[in-house]
């Protein structure tokens, strides 16, 4: 366990915004987490591996697959409106502006090459500690990405069967209790949006009534996990999200929390906003 | 806590285990860098040899077409365009003409941006990552948001390619992308310059 002053945790999505977002929210962000020093964990590392790699593998072997990059753009646009992403969810909106920038095929795959191989861990990685917290020890999204003949193959999401999850959370059982009880008139719509702390509730009851959280569950309370993991890596973390969710679970897990809108970003940026 | 390692590690050279006890970092680098460049003209005319007996013998096939591609293309080895130093070297001396620094980083985006080109007909790999990453600096920054700091660091780069050319590897290639996006200069089309050059 680390101990000293005040330091930022940051979830997965502020570790994507920081560097994917527009400079209009990333320079905002990036210049409050210049403020402490900030951590991260390898869980968090393993879902942004998730998903930034995967999407830029989607992007990838569409291209490949496409006889010309107008055709690509428009096969991957088909796709999102299909699986129901909007075209201002990130990393997809860095994608669809690489459509605009390249007009041949070769150096678009070179560049997405060049982010599959390397680029996505210094972005990862950049203005953090090196040292990331690991008691979840979660193994996860391990692989590296290989190519098939001119194709990469995606990044598995699946968990191994030697995970640690179990005795994480075991050795967490007092948080676990907490957020089994939560009282549900705290989840309603205006708290839990998302509905994703009556998940969480519910994958906590599950777990300690013995279910492992191994897979499917462990996706359910991934935000616990993450608050959790930080707190007992961290006394004095601070949780940094973009994430509303994390508003009312911190509030629940009594862990100090700095959670932020992108919408809250700009309008703090108009003139008598308060920046 | 797990301590993360950007290193890339391939199996040790047998070039750098041959290389004679020389203590001096710099003559000891020249010299690998030597035995390296003799050991691609030997295995060179080695393919050269068995390419003639191939044409003399009968039509090349595939796997033969790409023997000849490779040795041919270990005598037309990279020329890096003296350009990209010499417009660098302007954009060094401008640095506090405004006016001027927008010319040269505009210039030096053309430069790299037509080597990332020409580069696509080579098989130099972590070359071409330099390239085109000290492109993407220039496409998505605009001049005057560049600091000095960031300027010292471009500098390493372009220094960096000339030295390294083909042999540039990916162990520098991750520690140099890496001061880049410490740096603050934006690696991604996320600033102002690129929403009004490539859309929303």
């Amino acid at each position: 366990m680390v101990d000293g002053e005040e330091a930022f945790f940051l979830d997965t999505s502020t570790q994507i915004t920081k560097k994917w977002e527009d400079e209009k929210i990333s320079s905002y962000l990036n210049k409050e987490l210049s403020q402490k020093p900030c951590y991260c964990s390898v869980y968090v590392k393993n879902e942004y591996k998730l998903n930034i790699l995967n999407d830029a593998i989607l992007v990838h072997n569409i291209i490949v697959d496409s006889g010309t990059l107008d055709e690509a753009e428009s096969r991957l646009d088909n796709l999102m409106k299909q699986i129901g992403r909007r075209p201002d969810e990130l990393p997809y909106k860095i994608f669809r502006r690489f459509f605009k920038e390249y007009r041949r095929k070769p150096p678009f795959l070179k560049k997405l090459e060049k982010l599959i191989e390397s680029e996505w861990l210094s972005f990862f990685l950049g203005s953090i500690r090196k040292s990331l917290f690991n008691l979840v020890k979660c193994n996860s999204a391990q692989d590296e990405p290989y190519k098939k003949e001119n194709h990469y193959i995606g990044i598995t999401s699946r968990c191994s069967s030697d995970c640690n999850i179990d005795d994480f959370l075991k050795s967490q059982q007092s948080d676990l209790n907490v957020l089994s009880n939560i009282d549900n008139t705290k989840l309603d719509r205006i708290n839990d949006l998302k509905g994703t702390l009556q998940k969480i509730k519910s994958a906590s009851i599950a777990f300690l009534a013995g279910t492992s959280p191994n897979g499917k569950l462990c996706k359910e309370m991934s935000d616990a996990v993450i608050a959790i993991e930080a707190k007992a890596s961290y006394p004095q973390i601070i949780l940094h999200s973009m994430d509303s969710d994390f508003k009312l679970l911190g509030k629940v897990l009594n862990i100090p929390t700095c959670v932020h809108s992108k919408h809250e970003i700009l309008s703090a940026q108009q003139p008598g906003g308060g920046d | 806590m797990e301590n993360i390692s950007l290193k890339y590690r391939p199996a040790e050279s047998s070039q750098e285990n041959n290389a004679p006890p020389v203590k001096d970092k710099w003559a000891r680098d020249r010299i690998i860098q030597h035995t390296h460049e003799i050991d691609q003209h030997d295995a060179a005319i080695r393919d050269l040899k068995k390419i003639f007996k191939i044409i003399l013998e009968k039509k090349p096939n595939e796997w033969e077409q790409q023997l000849i591609s490779q040795a041919i293309s270990v005598f037309h080895p990279i020329e890096i365009p003296l350009s990209i130093r010499t417009t660098f070297e302007k954009l060094e001396e401008d640095f506090s003409d405004f006016s001027n620094r927008i010319v040269w980083c505009n210039e030096l985006k053309n430069c790299l941006s037509k080597f990332e080109e020409e580069l696509e007909e080579y098989d130099a790999k972590y070359l071409s990552w330099f390239v085109s990453t000290l492109k993407d600096v220039f496409s998505y920054n605009y001049a005057e948001t560049i600091t000095e700091e960031q300027l010292g660091l471009l500098k390493n780069g372009i220094e960096t390619i000339y030295e390294k050319q083909e042999n540039c590897d990916k162990d520098s290639f991750v520690e140099y992308h890496l001061q880049l996006v410490e740096s603050g200069l934006s690696l991604l089309p996320t600033t102002q310059k690129a929403i009004d050059e490539f859309g929303e």
